[in-house]
This record gives C-alpha cells, sequence and structure tokens, in this order.
C-alpha cells in the first residue's frame, strides 16, 4: 500500500481520473448546440419580462465556412431564469451569454425602475460585467431586431458605434458594472447611452430589391435617471457635458467660431480635471483642462493659415466647454440628479459631517464653476 | 516523500497563497456588505493581525513543526485535535467555495458532485505526499502568481474613482471590527504553517530577510487588490461575488476571451488547490501523528470530508451559514490561541534550557 502511494503511477492514475472525471462534469454541449447571445433587448410587458436574444447559430466549419447564422428569438416570463429557459427551449440549444455584446434596454424598463433584470447579470457570472447597455428610445426588441444598412445587425452596429465612443467627444458608454456603481450611491442617478432607429436608404447591391425597411443606428444623445425610474433626456450639448466630465475625451473634434473664418474643427488630443470643493459655500469648482490640435482646414485665407488660436477663440472654446458642463449640471439639478456623484466628493473630504447636513435634495443647494484651460499643440 | 521541511523561498510562496487566495474571492463582498468602501480599511488592520500571526508561527517553526516539538504528549494531542478542528473547519468551508466557484465561473451546468470528486483525490494525494511538495507545487505556481500579475498590470482598463477610498478613517469602526468577527474564518491563514519546519541550510539570517520582504508583499498585495476592489466598484462591492474573476475581465482584450479570464481563473484555482491541500495537510499530520498509519489516515480523511460536502455543508448558503455561526469563535479562538500559546511554551522551553545549560557549565 505505502509502496504504490509512493509510487509515480499514482499520480498517473489520479490525473486520468480527473481527467475522465472531468469530461463528465462537463455537461458537454458541442459548440453547434449553444446558442450564443450576441445581445439581448429588455423589455416590461405588463410585468411580465421580454427578452429578445440575437442569436449567432455556429454551424460546422465555424466563420471561415461562412455558414453561420444569427437569429432572433423573443421570448417573455416572469423572471430572467424563466426567459433564459424559455429561449433555450425555444431554439433547443444552451443559451450561452459569455459573449454578450450589448444589453438593449426599452424605455419602460427604465420608467418601472426595473433595474432588477440587470442586476440578475450583475451578481451573477453568466455575462461579463463590462458590457454595455443602452437604452432604446423604442423598445429593446425593436432595436435588436432591426435591420440595419450596411449588411450588420443591430448588436455589432452598436458594438461598434459604441466603442468609437468610448475614448470620443460624445457619449459616454455605459457598462453593466459601472451601471450598478452609480445605482449604489447615495442619490442613485444613472445615465445611459441613447440608440435612436432612423429609417435610412437600403443599401444598393447588385441582384436583390430590399422590400424590408432599413435603419441607421444614431448615439448622439443620453437619458438620466433616478434609481425610481425618473427619466431625463439630455440634448447633444448636455450629453457631451456630462461626457467631458465622466470620461474625459482623449480623442474627438470641437468646432468653434473661428476670427477669420466660418467655423473651424479642432481636434481633441487629451483633456483632464480637478476640483476642490467648499462645504460652507457649497460650492464645486472644477478646473478643465483640454488639450487640442488645429486641423489644416483651419485657414484666413487659401494661402494664410494662422499659426496659433487667438485668445478670442479660446475664450469661445473655453466658454462652449464650461457651458455644456454647467447646462447639464444645472438640468440634473433641478430634477435632483445627482449625476456627477458630487455627494462623495463631499463625502470624501468632510465625512459624517456632509452626511448630517447633506439632505435628500442635497443637490439642489450646490453651486457649480467651472473654469477652463485651453492648450494648443 | 512525506518530508515537512521546506526551503525559505517555499515558505514564502505557501505564506503568500494561504494568506491571499481566499480572501480575494468571496470575502470582498462579504466584508462590503457590512463596512461599505470601508473594507480595504479593515483588511488592513486584519493583515497587521495576520503578520503578527506569522511572525510568531515563523519562530515557532524556525525551532520545528509542531508534531515534534519537544513537548509532552498530554499538551501535543490536545493542541493536535484542536487545529484539527479548526482547519477541518476551514477546509469544509472553502472546499464548498472552491466547488461553487468552479462550477458557477467555468461550467454552464457544473455538477458539483463530479467536481468534489476531481477536487478531493489531488487535495488528498499533495497532502499526503507531504508538506516539501507542498511547497514544490508553490515554487511552480508562483511563476502563473506572476504571469497573471503582469497580465492584468498591462491590460487592465478600467474606470475607477478614487473618491471612495475616503474618508480613510471608518465612519463606522465598530462594522469593521463586527465584520472581522463574523468572517474569521477568512483569517488567521498561517497556522498550517505549524506543521511545516524551515530546512536547516536556510535557517539564517538570509532566510529572515526573504521571509520580511515576501511578508510585507503579502501585505500590500492583499491591501491593494482592496484598494482596487473598493476603487472599481464602490458602493456596489456588496453584489459583487467572486471578486477576483469579476475583476480581471476589466482588460483590454475581454471582448476577445469573453466573461472570463482564463490565465486568472486557472491561477487562482492551483492557489486554491495549494490552500486546501495545506489545511488537509494538518489533518493528515495530526491523525498520522495519532494513529500513524499516514496511507489509512488520509483515505478515511478523504471519505469524510467527500460526504460532508455531499450531505452536510453542499452548497454556498451552507457554508455561509456553517462559517458565519458559533463554531467561528472556536475557530477564531483556537487559530489565534494555539499559535501564541506554542511560541510561549518553545520560548519558555528555550530559556529553561538555556538557565540549565549555564547552571550545568557553572557546575
Amino acid at each position: 500500500m505505502k509502496k504504490l502511494l509512493k509510487s509515480k503511477w499514482i499520480i498517473i492514475f489520479c490525473l486520468v481520473i480527473s481527467l475522465v472525471v472531468v469530461d463528465m462534469l462537463v455537461y458537454n454541449v458541442p459548440l453547434t448546440g449553444r446558442g450564443i447571445v450576441v445581445g439581448i433587448g429588455l423589455d416590461i410587458e405588463n410585468d411580465s419580462v421580454v427578452m429578445t436574444s440575437q442569436l449567432l447559430l455556429a454551424r460546422n466549419g465555424g466563420v471561415g465556412s461562412g455558414l453561420n447564422n444569427y437569429a432572433t428569438v423573443t421570448e417573455k416570463g416572469e423572471t430572467m431564469v424563466e426567459v433564459i429557459e424559455r429561449t433555450s427551449q425555444r431554439i433547443a440549444k444552451t443559451v450561452s451569454l459569455a459573449h454578450c455584446k450589448l444589453i438593449a434596454l426599452g424605455k419602460g424598463v427604465i420608467e418601472q425602475g426595473r433595474f432588477d433584470l440587470l442586476e440578475f447579470f450583475f451578481r451573477g457570472d453568466i455575462i461579463k460585467d463590462n458590457t454595455p447597455i443602452v437604452v432604446s428610445n423604442t423598445t429593446g426588441e425593436e432595436l435588436i431586431k432591426a435591420k440595419v444598412a450596411l449588411n450588420h445587425i443591430s448588436t455589432f452596429l452598436l458594438d461598434q458605434i459604441l466603442l468609437a465612443e468610448r475614448n470620443a467627444f460624445g457619449v459616454t458608454p455605459m457598462t453593466l458594472k459601472h451601471f450598478f456603481v452609480n445605482y449604489a450611491t447615495v442619490n442613485g442617478s444613472n445615465h445611459l447611452p441613447v440608440a435612436e432607429l432612423v429609417e435610412t436608404e437600403p443599401p444598393i447591391t447588385e441582384n436583390t430589391e430590399q422590400k424590408d425597411k432599413v435603419y441607421s443606428i444614431i448615439v448622439k444623445s443620453a437619458d438620466v435617471m433616478s434609481r425610481e425610474g425618473k427619466i431625463l433626456r439630455l440634448t447633444e450639448r448636455q450629453t457631451q457635458g456630462l461626457s467631458l466630465i465622466e470620461d474625459p475625451p482623449k480623442d474627438g473634434t470641437l468646432s468653434v467660431d473661428a476670427d477669420c473664418t466660418h467655423k473651424a474643427e479642432l481636434k481633441i488630443l487629451d483633456a483632464s480635471y480637478s476640483n476642490s470643493i467648499d462645504l460652507a459655500s457649497r460650492t464645486v469648482d472644477i478646473s478643465y483642462t483640454i488639450k487640442i490640435k488645429r486641423e489644416k482646414n483651419m485657414h484666413c485665407s487659401p494661402t494664410v493659415i494662422p499659426e496659433h488660436l487667438t485668445d478670442n477663440e479660446k475664450n469661445r472654446i473655453k466658454g462652449d466647454i464650461a457651458e455644456r458642463i454647467y447646462d447639464c449640471f444645472k438640468i440634473c439639478q433641478e430634477n435632483n440628479l445627482d449625476v456627477f456623484n458630487l455627494y462623495r466628493m463631499f463625502y470624501a473630504k468632510y465625512g459624517a459631517k456632509w452626511k448630517d447636513l447633506a439632505g435628500d435634495e442635497y443637490i439642489r443647494d450646490l453651486k457649480l464653476n467651472v473654469s477652463v484651460k485651453v492648450e494648443e499643440r | 516523500m512525506n518530508s515537512h521541511k521546506v526551503s525559505i523561498k517555499q515558505l514564502a510562496i505557501i505564506s503568500f497563497i494561504l494568506s491571499v487566495s481566499f480572501k480575494v474571492v468571496m470575502l470582498p463582498q462579504y466584508l462590503s456588505s457590512y463596512t461599505g468602501t470601508s473594507s480595504y480599511v479593515t483588511i488592513m488592520l486584519a493583515m497587521g493581525i495576520e503578520m503578527f500571526m506569522f511572525a510568531l508561527i515563523y519562530k515557532t517553526i524556525s525551532v520545528n513543526t509542531v508534531t515534534r516539538l519537544d513537548l509532552p504528549n498530554y499538551v501535543i494531542i490536545p493542541v493536535l485535535l484542536a487545529l484539527s478542528f479548526s482547519q477541518g473547519a476551514k477546509l469544509l468551508t472553502l472546499s464548498t467555495s472552491t466547488v461553487s466557484y468552479i462550477s458557477s465561473v467555468l461550467f454552464d451546468q457544473g455538477l458539483t458532485n463530479f467536481i468534489v470528486l476531481t477536487l478531493l483525490p489531488v487535495i488528498a494525494y499533495i497532502s499526503y505526499s507531504g508538506g516539501n511538495n507542498i511547497g514544490r507545487i508553490a515554487n511552480v505556481v508562483l511563476w502563473f502568481i506572476i504571469f497573471s500579475i503582469l497580465f492584468y498590470v498591462f491590460f487592465a482598463r478600467a474606470r475607477v474613482n478614487f473618491y471612495y477610498l475616503f474618508p480613510v478613517l471608518p465612519e463606522n469602526l465598530s462594522a469593521g471590527a463586527y465584520a472581522y468577527d463574523k468572517y474569521i474564518m477568512w483569517f488567521g491563514d498561517f497556522t498550517p504553517l505549524l506543521f511545516l519546519s524551515i530546512s536547516e541550510k536556510d535557517a539564517n539570517k538570509k532566510g529572515t530577510r526573504t521571509i520580511v520582504i515576501a511578508m510585507l508583499a503579502t501585505y500590500f498585495i492583499a491591501v491593494i487588490f482592496y484598494v482596487l476592489f473598493v476603487v472599481l466598484f464602490g458602493n456596489a462591492g456588496y453584489m459583487v461575488s467572486n471578486a477576483f474573476s469579476k475583476m480581471a475581465v476589466y482588460n483590454k482584450i475581454s471582448n476577445l476571451v469573453g466573461s472570463i479570464d482564463f490565465p486568472i481563473v486557472c491561477t487562482w484555482i492551483m492557489m486554491a488547490i495549494i490552500k486546501l491541500a495545506s489545511l488537509f495537510y494538518v489533518l493528515v499530520q495530526s491523525f498520522t501523528h495519532l494513529f500513524k498509519k499516514r496511507g489509512i489516515v488520509t483515505i478515511s480523511l478523504t471519505v469524510i470530508l467527500a460526504l460532508l460536502l455531499r450531505y452536510a455543508v453542499n452548497n454556498l448558503s451552507a457554508a455561509h451559514a456553517f462559517a458565519t455561526g458559533a463554531v467561528r469563535y472556536i475557530v477564531g479562538g483556537i487559530d489565534f490561541a494555539v499559535p501564541i500559546a506554542l511560541f510561549a511554551t518553545v520560548k519558555l522551553r528555550a530559556r529553561e534550557r538555556r538557565k540549565y545549560n549555564e547552571k550545568t557549565a557553572k557546575e
């Protein structure tokens, strides 16, 4: 016995047994037996959950064979578990959400404050926490099912749009994780990019006549919401103001009224800010720095290209940036939404003292000053 | 085979794994539910206590492993039984956590019984083969740990908010103390080291320097992990199960690899196996000391553990209820009292021997 236990064969035996058992323990579903979900839409209909799944149905031969299909399936149920199970039954495949690239929420989900649907994903391990979330201007189902131009499926197109927006001066993408970080703040304000479906011309193809409606997807504004589901749609400029603070841009363009020409385009290279707060006056001072580069189209005449921005131009940029941030703050403040999480800034500095002083509507008493520094490269 | 002697480097790596492996999975969520964003402060203080306990244990095993300390049987047997109970309780809790982690993170429909069947022989065999083999395995795993950390550092991309770290002094200090008490099973991690000893060639000043550096690294890695957890998840930490694997997905290539970061998950499983094997090793060493037949002891303990995991503590809720119930006071008491008592006894014995030697020299 002792000799056997000391032998290397026991290790080999253990390994073989382990590998055999491991193989048994996995409910071994081949790739072709899985319904790989690339995007989901969530809606609420009479208190029931409606989940629309965009599925990649892998076929033997894989991507190279060009045989993969996409299918869209909508199922209704009382809970998330139920709709996922029903989807599995409907497609006769195991639903796998590990590669889900997008969650599209219908407006109703937010209006009814049904964030428990997202919490199911955040608390579990079936979907990655950095999956982007958008809110549809109609329903999640319509957004996911929409036939979009350029031969894309809507999920992939939206994924690419949000990827491009990540560093750009525009809409701040929201992930599942960041949504719940905001959700768990004292004020609980959150924001989500709005994906709008706009009917467009069908693509010109050689041999087919396009009869279905074809859409393009536009993401240029954000919805701000309370934990209870109160929604506020920001304008494009307010959305950019939110983006300037939430995720200072590293890319994108900014236009300015030039002194010697019409609108001129400036390329954003980097942006950052620091802030200081004062409890007595309940003031937040934001010092914003933006680094920009002139695009070559900024010229005064065909031959004269100014070397630097004039002071006037810089001031216009400063005013423009400050105004966007302030506009966003103002509209959110009016709706008791602390979208910049200013509560935490005060709490970090003043601790319990701030907690005692801040009431439920603390945001209404706060003042915001924004100063901007423009650095030209 | 069957040796309890480890090199100083192996001891350092085992200590790191023992201390960190299970503090980075469920514990962040548990602590956050009581302490909120101050969980990192709780860990800073708790790790201070851990380091103190390590120092005592290190001094004790510098003399010899617990089963070979110059102590009478009426002292050593209760000590071994007490340690077996405390480490057995931890083994049960942490094995359930490991099984739950593997079944939920790696498999769509992981059948826990089969995971237990796969895991237990590995743990039992490592423990059976001795402390030096645990050291050797830890030596190999070190490279996976380094690779995973570098992988995370190079590819990390996440939005963080450092405001969540302040104010440093928590508003409610008692919440931290309460959380520490409630989750004491996740502390006192160095106790299994009592069953190892340091090989003679390493018991020198250089060895002590190595171990001090390793312990500082352990302390800071644990604290930095919690700081990252807080700046990433803020007040939402209480919703984050499996923190280690959840944090790993914030990298630049997550779109390619899906919801699991395999380097991190695989590394953690290796660390978990070493930790569980170390706890099991305590049982094997103790009962072998009492009943002599190491093979039979190992097999019997494996069967008992398998049955307990199957019928008694067979899911995460049961493990949580067990670990946070009254048994935690006994486990915590043993984990802290026994190393202190052993250290004091060893010191006292050494002083008595020195006095005796001096007296004999004079005579």
